[in-house]
């Protein structure tokens, strides 16, 4: 049996790469099978999307900024699929990465001997996504050129089964095309953004 | 003595401040469940706009109004783009350089009056950008690390643009009428 690019890539950007390099029949077929042997089954339309914004430079005058998808094109975004787990737990799974990488950064930061505050992470807001309305992006005019812009897959790990990617499907560097979608990630994002607080 | 009594005082609640600490994740959610969300019509999406926390690398346009302009806060705000270190958003992600830095600098300040100033952006290419998100439609504007810039520009209509090679100067943009229809629609209807 063949492995598929997500057996295969060594690395979420190169996952990324691959899957932007399939013809589109391959990508979309990868929605209908589990991308990961942890998942509990691939994601279907319905299905609600939890994506955690943990950027600061992401943020700014109280709005996420459309930079903030970018991972959609180069990595995969991470999402958590709301039917394996509650917005809570994703919160604390969300809030415990971030822990872990401004701890990994702080360590980095001493060993150059610099201070890594302006470039810490912390949970900014959280938006919720429904998979129909990702994948539905469509580009292109004509008809027969008409083609998916982004693919939502379950990329289900150990340690985390509830998780997914969306990835941009679109080869080669389409400026207009990424600009164009990444500003439809982003009204769709503004519809269900929750702003967190700054807890004392 | 009244320092030792105070302090006598202090202590206990500092001990038991201590031992019932929790970790900022549980107060968090704490808060969010005491607070109604709002249902919106059609989507099972809630929203709920909370008050955010300035951070160093955040704009937050109401905190300083009295003090600068607003061109004055997002010069400022590309200054603290230009200040971070390479790896910033992880392995990989650059800083912007002077020459993208130098062309959003420029590109804010040709900015005629009329036109709302966008909000500043970064990508972790190193690419500086802008973009405007308006009732009228959307825009973003991005810098790469030469300082050429491509524009991309979505009407209301969902009609799209998208021009490169461009300079860091806003009258120099091609289909001004198009851009400003997006922009700035009262000028042109002040033109016409």
């Amino acid at each position: 049996m063949t492995l598929t690019v997500f057996e295969t890539a060594t690395t979420a950007e190169q996952l990324a790469e691959c899957l932007q390099a399939l013809p589109e029949t391959r990508q979309l077929n990868h929605e209908r099978v589990s991308a990961s042997a942890c998942s509990p089954g691939p994601i279907s339309d319905a299905e609600l999307l939890f994506r955690a914004f943990d950027q600061p430079v992401h943020f700014q005058n109280g709005e996420i900024v459309p930079t903030a998808f970018d991972d959609a094109k180069i990595r995969g975004m991470s999402v958590n699929r709301m039917s394996y787990i509650s917005v809570d737990d994703a919160l604390r799974l969300a809030f415990s990465r971030v822990a872990m990488v401004n701890h990994s950064k702080a360590q980095h930061a001493s060993a150059l001997g610099r201070q890594p505050t302006a470039e810490k992470r912390r949970m900014v807001a959280y938006t919720v996504f429904k998979t129909s309305d990702i994948r539905v992006l469509l580009h292109g005019q004509e008809p027969e050129l008409v083609r998916r812009v982004f693919g939502v897959y379950d990329t289900a790990t150990k340690a985390d089964y509830s998780h997914g990617d969306i990835f941009f499907l679109l080869p080669g560097k389409q400026k207009q095309a990424w600009r164009s979608a990444r500003s439809r990630l982003y009204d769709l994002a503004k519809n269900g953004l929750i702003i967190l607080g700054n807890p004392a | 003595m009244l320092a030792q009594i105070t302090t006598i005082l202090a202590m206990p609640a500092v001990a038991y401040g201590l031992a019932t600490a929790r970790p900022e994740y549980e107060r968090y959610v704490d808060s969010y469940e005491r607070t109604p969300l709002v249902r919106r019509q059609n989507t099972e999406h809630a929203l709920l706009q909370r008050t955010p926390a300035a951070t160093e690398m955040c704009l937050q346009l109401d905190a300083l109004s009295g003090v600068y302009s607003k061109r004055e806060l997002l010069q400022r705000l590309i200054g603290q783009f230009a200040a971070i270190h390479d790896g910033w958003n992880g392995e990989g992600s650059v800083a912007p350089n002077a020459a993208a830095v130098n062309a959003a600098r420029t590109f804010l300040d040709s900015i005629p009056p009329g036109i709302a100033l966008p909000t500043p952006m970064m990508t972790e290419l190193g690419e500086m950008e802008f973009y405007w998100s308006l009732p009228t439609g959307y825009a973003d504007i991005s810098f790469d690390a030469e300082g050429i810039g491509s524009l991309f520009v979505r009407d209301q209509d969902g009609n799209e643009y998208f021009a490169e090679s461009l300079e860091p100067e806003f009258r120099q943009l091609p289909q001004q009428e198009r851009i400003l229809a997006v922009l700035a629609p009262h000028l042109l209807v002040t033109a016409a």
